[in-house]
């Protein structure tokens, strides 16, 4: 997914350099991480072109609703993120919540029907007691977990003080497939059971809460027979394996003929030119150019050592 | 360099020349920097003492009484005239520095005896093909092919900011500046300055000499002063050195010279960001201004982020300065990165 974001280093670069700023000049600073829900489950029924056509969507929304000094990247997966310097607390939240209300308004049209989407967002701020950058970036990304986790549609803000933590559920629920919906109720039975369980205590629920998640995608896996997603998880394991076993069968080779130095040789095979990057035609296009423009250097150089060597 | 027997993989090295350091990073693991001074023993006598001929980098300074100190980078490329502030300065000297600087920066990579060895360099966005062959020859005795790319460029692809980024790689002998729009920059898209850590020390030196009254100072003790404290912020740390008067130890508070040293290249550089800025799509200057990538020793300077990006404010109505993490191999670490994604053949064709 790129679309205009930046890149996974950039935004954590930017991310970086962005927090070191506020920190030096003590300006607030907001981290908001975006995942659309049950984004998944949408793209294995509805295909690549409905994922791709939802996130230019959120994309967009996204642009609309932000500044165009903030920084917008995808730092993993589908998800986005949103560094916002120079905003309080509170007008973050408020950003935060003109997304979600935003993304409900999102319509798209898939094999004659009308999907409506819904989105979670972890919040972080500068303001709330943050460490460190790796802590703001790891906390947006938790806080946007757990929005998804109590059914997305929501944002979450984490809170150096877990009692004050604020999340905002917000309104209709989205029309979602049958079979996400029937996800949901497993999720929804299995949370009342937990809260009812513990005395609705709800700090300790929240432990629970990954647990329960765990049993309701086996329980959805087993119930659902989703064969499009075990399809591609068997080709992400098939694409690792064949990369691990690329990488044993160069390390045996060359550990056999001369020993631990020769790693070095099998660089270029596992870490060279990733062929699934998403810039990977653009880079080839550089690379080529440096080439050429080396080679024409060459035969320059030749022709004058040529002629020289005449006179 | 000989192939035979070369057949037991390919190290891939990344190399920033500069004018003030060396640096390499390798395929194995390996990283180096080196200051780019080459010392060789003026006699016998001093060959004894030195337990060796040739001497590198810091010890080669530190030793430089015994020794004919080469400096063979003047502005980023082999230089050919007298630098009498840094070392001899014959052409042929000059250019069997650069030949063995290259030599020892390589075997501090470790190298085993059976394996390739490909080498990107970086070299000044505008160098001449003249100082690109000079740099090349340089190169051929110690790697089986070796390639250049612009220096800045380098930077940038060993950050995968290729779309729309402008990068300032601030060396000891140049400024370069390098506009990055997803093809390869061409010459209208780079500039070359010469307002680097060199402009710098001079700046520096010519203050010093103009309020200290008595002190004595070398060209080393200038630039150790400025590399502890270099900065162009207000409140910087206060710049406190140690120069004889007469002989004996004086403390001086330099923070305000070293300050006014350090500003002087602010304006040059946004000036010449206005001049790739201006000439580019006006639908991406915005975006162009937001993404400015700072590297390069002389990024090192405290603050320098901030005042450029106060400077573009100033002069160009917005910007956004990102120092890169490392400056010292920024440039080799993209060269290196370079080298291992280009394509196996194109290295069989330059061998």
């Amino acid at each position: 997914m790129s679309q205009g974001l930046f890149n996974p280093r950039e935004i954590h670069y930017l991310m970086a350099a962005e927090f070191d700023r506020s920190v030096r000049f003590g300006t607030p600073l907001a981290f908001l991480q975006i995942g659309v829900d049950r984004l998944g489950y949408l793209h294995d029924l509805y295909g690549e072109d409905s994922r791709q056509e939802i996130l230019s969507a959120i994309n967009e929304l996204l642009r609309a609703s932000t500044r165009a000094s903030d920084l917008l990247g995808y730092p993993e997966g589908d998800r986005i993120l949103a560094a916002v310097p120079h905003i309080e607390g509170e007008h973050a939240d408020m950003l935060a919540e003109r997304l979600v209300s935003g993304a409900r308004g999102l319509t798209f049209e898939a094999d004659g029907r009308t999907l409506r989407i819904t989105v979670s967002i972890g919040l972080t701020h500068t303001a709330d007691g943050t460490a460190s950058f790796a802590k703001m970036v790891q906390d947006a990304r938790d806080a946007v977990d757990l929005a998804s986790v109590k059914g997305g549609d929501r944002f979450h803000r984490v809170s150096a003080d877990p009692q004050a933590e604020l999340e905002l559920p917000m309104g209709s629920p989205a029309t979602a497939p049958n079979d996400t919906q029937f996800r949901d109720a497993l999720l929804a039975e299995s949370l009342n059971q937990a809260l009812s369980g513990e005395g609705g205590h709800a700090l300790l629920a929240q432990e629970l809460l990954g647990k329960i998640m765990d049993e309701v995608e086996s329980r959805f896996e087993n119930t659902s027979g989703s064969d499009s997603r075990h399809e591609l998880l068997e080709r992400r394991v098939a694409k690792l394996g064949d990369m691990l076993s690329r990488t044993e069968s160069q390390l045996r080779s060359v550990l056999s003929s001369k020993g631990p130095e020769g790693v070095a040789s099998i660089y270029q095979d596992v870490q060279g030119l990733d062929q699934s990057e998403s810039n990977v035609g653009q880079k080839k296009d550089l690379l080529t150019a440096i080439f050429d423009a080396n080679l024409r250097m060459k035969k320059i150089i030749e022709e004058d050592k040529s002629s020289s060597n005449e006179e | 360099m000989t192939e035979a027997n070369k057949d037991h993989g390919v190290l891939y090295l990344g190399i920033d020349l500069g004018t003030s350091r060396t640096s390499i990073s390798a395929s194995n693991g390996e990283r180096e920097t080196l200051s780019s001074f080459v010392g060789y023993a003026k006699d016998v006598v001093a060959r004894k003492s030195l337990g060796k001929s040739v001497l590198y980098g810091d010890e080669a300074l530190s030793k430089r009484m015994s020794l004919d100190l080469y400096r063979p980078l003047s502005k980023g490329v082999i230089q050919e005239g007298e630098d009498t502030v840094h070392g001899k300065g014959d052409k042929e000297g000059n250019l069997r520095a650069a030949a063995d600087l290259i030599k020892e920066i390589i075997a501090r990579a470790k190298p085993r005896p059976d394996e390739l060895v490909y080498a990107v360099i970086g070299a000044p966005a505008e160098a001449s093909i003249h100082n690109k062959e000079a740099i090349l020859n340089a190169a051929r005795g110690s790697v089986d092919s070796v390639m250049l790319c612009s220096e800045p460029f380098a930077v940038a692809y060993g950050l995968d900011m290729l779309d729309d980024v402008l990068v300032i790689d601030i060396g000891a002998g140049t400024v370069d500046l390098c506009r990055m729009h997803g093809t390869m920059p061409e010459e209208a898209d780079q500039l070359t300055m010469t307002y680097g850590g060199d402009f710098v020390d001079a700046a520096f030196r010519e203050r010093l000499e103009a309020t200290l009254e008595g002190a004595s100072f070398s060209p080393k003790m200038v630039k150790d002063a400025k590399e502890r404290y270099a900065s162009v912020a207000d409140g910087m740390e206060p710049a406190i050195v140690n120069f004889p008067v007469n002989g004996k130890p004086t403390t001086f508070d330099v923070t305000d010279q070293l300050r006014e040293a350090c500003r002087l290249i602010i304006p040059p550089i946004v000036e010449g960001l206005g001049k790739l800025i201006a000439s580019f799509d006006p639908e991406f200057q915005d975006r162009l201004k937001d993404r400015v990538l700072l590297a390069g020793g002389g990024s090192q300077i405290r603050g320098l982020d901030t005042a450029i990006e106060a400077c573009m404010h100033d002069m160009l109505g917005r910007g956004k300065v990102q120092r890169i993490e490392e400056p010292l191999y920024g440039g080799a670490n993209g060269a290196l990165k370079i080298a291992h994604d280009m394509p196996a053949e194109y290295w069989e064709q330059l061998k």
